[in-house]
C-alpha cells in the first residue's frame, strides 16, 4: 500500500481524513527512515507518541535546543545593599 | 474481534462512502449518501465542537445558569464520601488517557528474515498477546494511581473536595459536550443527496438537530460505523512498512 489512492476520489480535496491520515504517516515514515537509525524515534514514540515527543526527541538527538547554562560566580560583597 | 498488528484490513480505509434508506412516517423512502468527512470538514467540526465546549464551560462557571443548576449539586447536600466517589468518577477520563499514553510496554520483536519456525511461532504468540498484556499493564496502573488519588482526596477538607468536584465535574461535561458536538456535526456534514457527495441532505446543522431523537441517533449511528478509529487505523502500520 505505497499509494492508498482509491479510484472513487477525484480531486485530492475529496479524501477522506482516514486516507490523508495514511498518506501524512507514510510521509513521516518515509522522512524518518532518512535518519540514521540511531536518530529514529522509536516505534512507541512514532505511532503512540504525540507530534511534540516526536519533535522533543528530534531536537535532542540534533542537539537543536540545549539549554544555555551560564554559571555566575560572584563575591557577596559585591551586592547592593 | 481486535484487528491485530500483522492481521491488517486495509479495505476498511476504502469502505469510506455508504448509501442507505431513510423510511419516512408515511413509509415513503428516501436516499442517503454518507461519506466519512475530508480534512476541511474535520477541522469545521473541531472547531464547532471546541466552540461548544467552551459556551458549556462558560455557562457551568455562572452560577445562575440553567446548565449550573441542572448539573452542579449543592454543598450541602454532599457528604465527604459522596465528593471522593464523585472526583474519581470524573477523573477517570482523564487519568485512563494518561495511562494510554504513559504505560509503555514493548512491543514484540519482529524475528529475523531468516527465523526458524519456532522463533515465528513465538513471534505470532506475542504479537496475539500483545494487546491483552497492554490492557492488563494500563488497568494495573489504573488501579494503582485511582488508589493513590483516593487516598490524597481523603486528606482534603470538604471545602477543598467541593472545589475540585466542581473542576473535576465541568471538564467531564464539556469532554462530553465536545465529543457529542463533534459527532453531531461530523454526521451533519457526512450526509449527501447524491452519490457524487456534493448536495447536502440537511439544509442546515439545525435541521439535523431538530430531528426526533432516535432518528438522528440512526444517523450517527450509521455515521459511527463508517469510521475507522485512530487505533484501528495505526493498526494498518503493517500494511505502510
Amino acid at each position: 500500500m505505497r499509494i492508498p489512492l482509491d479510484p472513487k476520489v477525484k480531486e485530492l480535496s475529496d479524501l477522506p481524513y482516514t486516507i490523508t491520515f495514511v498518506i501524512k504517516k507514510l510521509q513521516q515514515l518515509d522522512n524518518l527512515r532518512e535518519l540514521p537509525k540511531e536518530k529514529q524515534p522509536t516505534d512507541e514514540m512514532i505511532w503512540d507518541g504525540t507530534t511534540e515527543d516526536i519533535e522533543e526527541w528530534l531536537d535532542k538527538v540534533f542537539k537543536r535546543k540545549e539549554k544555555e547554562t551560564v554559571d555566575l560566580d560572584f563575591d557577596i560583597v559585591d551586592i547592593e545593599t | 474481534m481486535d484487528v491485530e498488528r500483522n492481521e491488517v484490513e486495509i479495505s476498511k480505509l476504502f469502505n469510506w462512502g455508504k448509501v442507505f434508506e431513510l423510511v419516512g412516517n408515511d413509509d415513503t423512502t428516501t436516499l442517503v449518501y454518507m461519506r466519512i468527512l475530508g480534512d476541511a470538514d474535520i477541522n469545521k467540526a473541531r472547531v464547532y465542537a471546541l466552540r461548544k465546549s467552551a459556551e458549556l464551560r462558560k455557562a457551568l462557571k455562572n452560577t445562575d445558569s440553567d446548565e449550573y443548576m441542572i448539573s452542579v449539586k449543592d454543598f450541602d447536600d454532599l457528604t465527604v464520601d459522596n465528593l471522593v466517589n464523585l472526583v474519581i468518577v470524573f477523573s477517570t477520563r482523564e487519568i485512563t488517557q494518561n495511562m494510554w499514553k504513559t504505560v509503555k510496554i514493548k512491543s514484540p520483536k519482529p524475528p529475523k528474515s531468516d527465523a526458524s519456525l519456532e522463533e515465528l511461532e513465538k513471534y505470532q504468540k506475542d504479537i496475539d498477546e500483545f494487546p491483552k498484556k497492554r490492557e492488563k499493564a494500563i488497568q494495573d496502573a489504573m488501579e494503582k494511581e485511582l488508589k493513590v488519588l483516593d487516598k490524597s482526596l481523603r486528606a482534603k477538607t470538604k471545602e477543598e473536595l467541593y472545589k475540585q468536584y466542581l473542576s473535576s465535574l465541568v471538564n467531564e461535561l464539556c469532554e462530553q459536550r465536545v465529543l457529542q458536538s463533534f459527532k453531531e456535526i461530523s454526521t451533519y456534514l457526512g450526509c449527501y443527496k447524491d452519490d457524487e457527495y456534493k448536495d447536502r441532505f440537511f439544509e442546515s446543522l439545525d435541521e439535523f438537530l431538530n430531528l426526533e431523537t432516535e432518528q438522528k441517533l440512526e444517523f450517527m449511528r450509521t455515521y459511527q460505523m463508517l469510521e475507522v478509529g485512530t487505533e484501528e487505523i495505526k493498526k494498518l502500520r503493517e500494511a505502510m512498512l
